[in-house]
């Protein structure tokens, strides 16, 4: 359930996920270019990432540049709800539903 | 004093419980955080599953037969409730596809065996009442497949009109043959 499957349409769970996974591995990055990494359109991309953001799991950043982008990081709570979906998704794997 | 075989079964039980238990949690936890419905679903289904275990564990405790027998049937259908919820959790349109199967599943076994029965047993009667009834559970299973139009609840009449109607004339057939006798 939480693995990343490109040929079916993937759960809300499944791009959390992927983007949580992103961010950890890059450090930080712009949201075009999260956009491009979790292959998921720049609207969608935006309402998952106000969520993140409500919930304290990340930490977005405008820039004062002309394009006005953003800079998304993981807090430490983001990183450490991966860790906890990480262990869930061995555990589930385990069952053969992951 | 437990036997060692409903020892080993308690412990078997009481681990299973730990451990659905500490999954139902985790993932609990995390949909608290996350508030996706496929967590939900998941922890639903290792909730009961927990539950199941602990239902289990209670039959084997309770002396009483009949008590006994109430929470053995709990622990097959929460187990089944949550193998249900997995499949959901999974896909939803999965579930849909899977939901009629899983509410037929028991006519479909009652139709089986009534038309079973019809074969094995003797007596002209007895076999038309009990092809009767297997007819009825196999228009019940119709009746399921097309619940969402007005055709599912006829059927659905009509199924139950005609197992009342096979079992009093079955009745009726045993009261006169023991009437006639005396």
């Amino acid at each position: 359930m939480l693995a990343v499957s490109r040929a079916k349409k993937r759960s809300r769970l499944q791009i959390i996920m992927e983007v949580l996974e992103a961010l950890d591995h890059h450090g930080e990055l712009h949201a075009t270019d999260l956009s491009l990494i979790v292959k998921l359109s720049y609207d969608r991309l935006r309402s998952v990432l106000e969520d993140l953001d409500k919930k304290g799991l990340t930490d977005v950043e405008r820039l004062e540049d002309e394009r006005r982008s953003l800079v998304i990081r993981l807090t430490s709570e983001g990183r450490r709800l991966l860790e906890e979906l990480r262990r869930l998704r061995r555990i589930l794997e385990d069952y053969g539903l992951a | 004093m437990p036997s060692f075989y409903e020892a080993v079964v308690l412990l078997s039980c009481s681990t299973c419980l730990v451990l659905f238990s500490y999954i139902a949690y985790a993932l609990l936890s995390v949909y608290r955080k996350l508030r996706a419905k496929s967590l939900l679903y998941l922890f639903t289904s290792f909730f009961l599953l927990a539950l199941s275990q602990v239902f289990s564990v209670l039959s084997i405790v309770v002396e009483s037969a009949r008590i006994s027998l109430t929470f053995y049937t709990l622990t097959s259908s929460l187990a089944a409730a949550s193998f249900f919820l997995i499949v959901v959790s999974v896909s939803e349109e999965r579930a849909v596809a899977v939901a009629p199967f899983v509410i037929l599943a028991p006519d479909l076994l009652a139709c089986a065996l009534a038309a079973t029965a019809s074969v094995v047993c003797e007596g002209r009667q007895l076999r038309a009442y009990l092809v009767a009834l297997s007819m009825v559970h196999l228009l019940r299973c119709f009746s399921v497949l097309q619940l969402h139009s007005d055709m599912g609840a006829l059927l659905l009449a009509s199924a139950e009109v005609a197992r009342v109607l096979a079992t009093l004339l079955f009745a009726a057939f045993h009261v006169s043959r023991v009437v006639g006798r005396e």
